[in-house]
């Protein structure tokens, strides 16, 4: 090798990066060459230099003030949100919270929709029977829930949601949660009350820190299933005795001596198959002492609601019940928006929203499947995905963004609660999604069980009509199961 | 452990703010080596920097590729430095304008600032190498990850940059020898 070669190795040299026998070999030659012995301690002290640079620059410490100056301009954006400049617009935020929403629906419509009392028809039935009985005699009650999210997007950051939840619920009075959310855009956790007023056929929700109220409004279907349903201890154990469930014995749970019954039914979620529920019930008084879902809607999306500290009998005064709403505070951008509607009629709506939207209907109904339909949509836009993505993307705020992605997607949750419904009822719900033309008179779409010998079919030009099963047969008669 | 600047880009998207201080941590050396060289001060350097993490923040959902953060970071960098440079100008301007003599301060140069200038003013390519190395605590092969690049051709480039940062040392240090 000559010197302009050996030359060509100093920086490999001095960074380590060279064989054994080529440092031998590089060691050797500057013994003996002045020129390259100059050269390579010429680059030694460059990188000193450079060196000491670097460990007086690391020196200064921009964390902490930059971090402070983000949160002030954020919280002073967020209060100008009026105006134009926010504070960083959360877009992918945006588009997933309407699956967050849908998948929050549909956790808590899980146990909403069953409802057929089978539990004499369980081996363990006679011990639930028990707890039942016991339960219903409770007035009023408080217990907590933590509901955990997990999504994973492809290449993307896993997103992880949590709401801590108190419910507060009275036999005379109603239902009141007090809830901890993660706000969208800061990530901070917000405090938020909501109360269930059956009279004025709303779900009122207040937010202190915003000084801010919404109201989201309830058909009676819904209001029924909100008001005995959702989050009601007695709701889950009856859902839990219409499934097959297994006894897992006695143990002890925080001091206090259990039975634990557990059951995967997809039934008992609404059809999600991959689920496992787990009720630890005190072995002494049989009510219930902590209950654990976890739940897999798909891939991507994985949950884990935690039912725990139970207080039995509290003394709850009505006016717990009853808010009242600051004169100071305003309505929120989700104010006046619709539950879902769980009825045949949203159902029919989520079907001409997909058409609108996919130019197709869904291959499926599962909401896991749905969901993902969804997500390809947003990377593959039709002009009315388009559409709704650029109004979402130009709101004046995360929530106003998330609020209008949300009521734009209402007609898609009512149809995939009314199926999910229609599935924890064992009501046989059949979809011929996948080879359903839209505009097609003749050709059933879906249909489920109404009665002995009587069928409800929603057909592909989205009229619907019952049918006996004779009738039925002939519309099936020819199709792929 | 230290995740790559996707992960955090992403986790600041989907609203963790506080995870925005792991790209500061690992970013603010070569950025006030960066702008240190541009600006001739240490103080107006860090205000700099400051300026252009705050930027970068709130502009993140802009950013087309998550994993062209750092690229991206020097671009506000060079701009928040060019408004900064106009400001001076005009500062100056003004300062002569009014003929009531001020001392003009000294600018308050930081450690080394030949060598920071002398970083400052290198082709791109060879900058963002140096400024890898030595501001931002990567190895040859760390570089050649985040860049995407071989490994000889980060050593190859960094033998190039040491080149033109002794040439511009010595020319400066001629210069200075004349003054």
């Amino acid at each position: 090798m000559n010197c302009a070669e050996y030359q060509g190795l100093l920086v490999a040299y001095l960074e380590g990066l060279l064989t054994d026998s080529q440092k031998q070999a590089v060691e050797e030659h500057v013994k003996q060459c002045e020129t390259c012995r100059t050269e390579l301690e010429g680059l030694q002290t460059l990188q000193q230099r450079l060196v000491g640079n670097g460990k007086a620059l690391a020196q200064s410490d921009l964390e902490e003030q930059v971090m402070n100056r983000i949160i002030r301009e954020q919280s002073a954006r967020l209060k100008s949100a009026g105006q134009a400049g926010m504070g960083l617009r959360l877009r992918r935020l945006i588009m997933k919270s309407g699956i967050v929403k849908l998948a929050v629906a549909a956790a808590v419509i899980l146990a909403a929709a069953g409802g057929i009392f089978l539990w004499t028809s369980t081996k363990s039935g006679v011990a639930l029977a028990d707890v039942l009985a016991k339960m219903e005699q409770v007035q009023a009650f408080i217990y907590h829930m933590d509901n955990h999210m997990k999504m994973t997007g492809p290449g993307a950051a896993p997103a992880e949601v949590d709401v801590k939840m108190t419910w507060l619920i009275a036999d005379g009075y109603g239902m009141r949660m007090d809830a901890s959310v993660p706000d969208p855009a800061t990530g901070q956790m917000v405090e938020e009350q909501t109360y269930l007023l059956p009279e004025q056929k709303v779900m009122l929700t207040l937010t202190p820190a915003k000084k801010q109220y919404e109201r989201m409004m309830l058909d009676d279907v819904a209001l029924q299933k909100q008001k005995d349903e959702s989050s009601d201890p007695r709701r889950l154990i009856r859902e839990m005795l219409a499934a097959p469930c297994k006894d897992l014995g006695k143990t002890v749970l925080d001091g206090v001596e259990v039975q634990g019954f557990r059951t995967a039914d997809p039934a008992f979620t609404g059809g999600l198959r991959n689920s496992d529920t787990t009720l630890w019930v005190d072995v002494k008084t049989w009510l219930p002492v902590r209950m654990d879902v976890k739940l897999k809607v798909n891939e991507q999306m994985e949950m884990r609601i935690s039912q725990y500290g139970y207080q039995w009998d509290v003394p709850l005064s009505a006016a717990q019940f009853h808010p009242v709403i600051p004169p100071d505070f305003t309505a929120g951008v989700a104010d006046g928006m619709k539950i879902p509607a769980m009825t045949e009629q949203g159902a029919i709506e989520g079907l001409q929203f997909c058409i609108e939207f996919l130019g197709k209907y869904p291959e499926s109904l599962d909401p896991g499947e749905m969901m993902k339909m969804f997500q390809s949509l947003q990377a593959n836009p039709t002009p009315a995905m388009k559409k709704l993505m650029q109004e979402a993307a130009q709101s004046k705020s995360v929530e106003e963004g998330t609020a209008r992605t949300m009521k734009a997607i209402t007609p898609l949750q009512s149809l995939m609660m009314f199926h999910m419904s229609l599935v924890a009822q064992k009501k046989e719900p059949v979809y011929y999604g996948k080879i359903a033309q839209p505009g097609d008179i003749a050709q059933i779409l879906l249909r489920w069980k109404t009665g002995e010998n009587e069928y409800r079919v929603i057909f592909a030009d989205l009229h619907a009509a019952t049918v006996d099963a004779d009738t039925l047969a002939k519309l099936e008669a020819g199709l792929p199961k | 452990m230290m995740e790559n600047d996707r992960y955090y880009v992403e986790r600041c998207l989907d609203g963790h703010p506080d995870d925005f201080r792991h790209l500061v941590r690992r970013y603010q050396p070569v950025l006030l080596a960066h702008l240190a060289g541009k600006l001739g001060s240490r103080d107006r350097a860090e205000e700099a920097a400051q300026e252009t993490l705050v930027r970068a923040y709130f502009k993140m959902d802009t950013l087309k590729k998550p994993e062209s953060f750092f690229a991206w970071l020097l671009g506000i960098a060079d701009l928040v430095a060019k408004e900064e440079q106009r400001k001076e100008l005009i500062r100056r301007r003004r300062e002569s304008a009014c003929a009531s003599v001020e001392e003009t301060p000294e600018p308050e140069f930081s450690q080394d600032f030949s060598l920071e200038a002398a970083v400052a003013a290198l082709p791109e390519a060879y900058r963002t190498v140096i400024l890898l190395r030595y501001y931002g605590g990567l190895s040859c092969s760390g570089i050649a990850k985040q860049l995407d690049m071989p490994l000889g051709t980060v050593t190859k480039t960094l033998s190039r940059a040491y080149a033109l940062l002794r040439d511009s040392l010595q020319g400066r240090t001629v210069s200075e020898v004349q003054q």
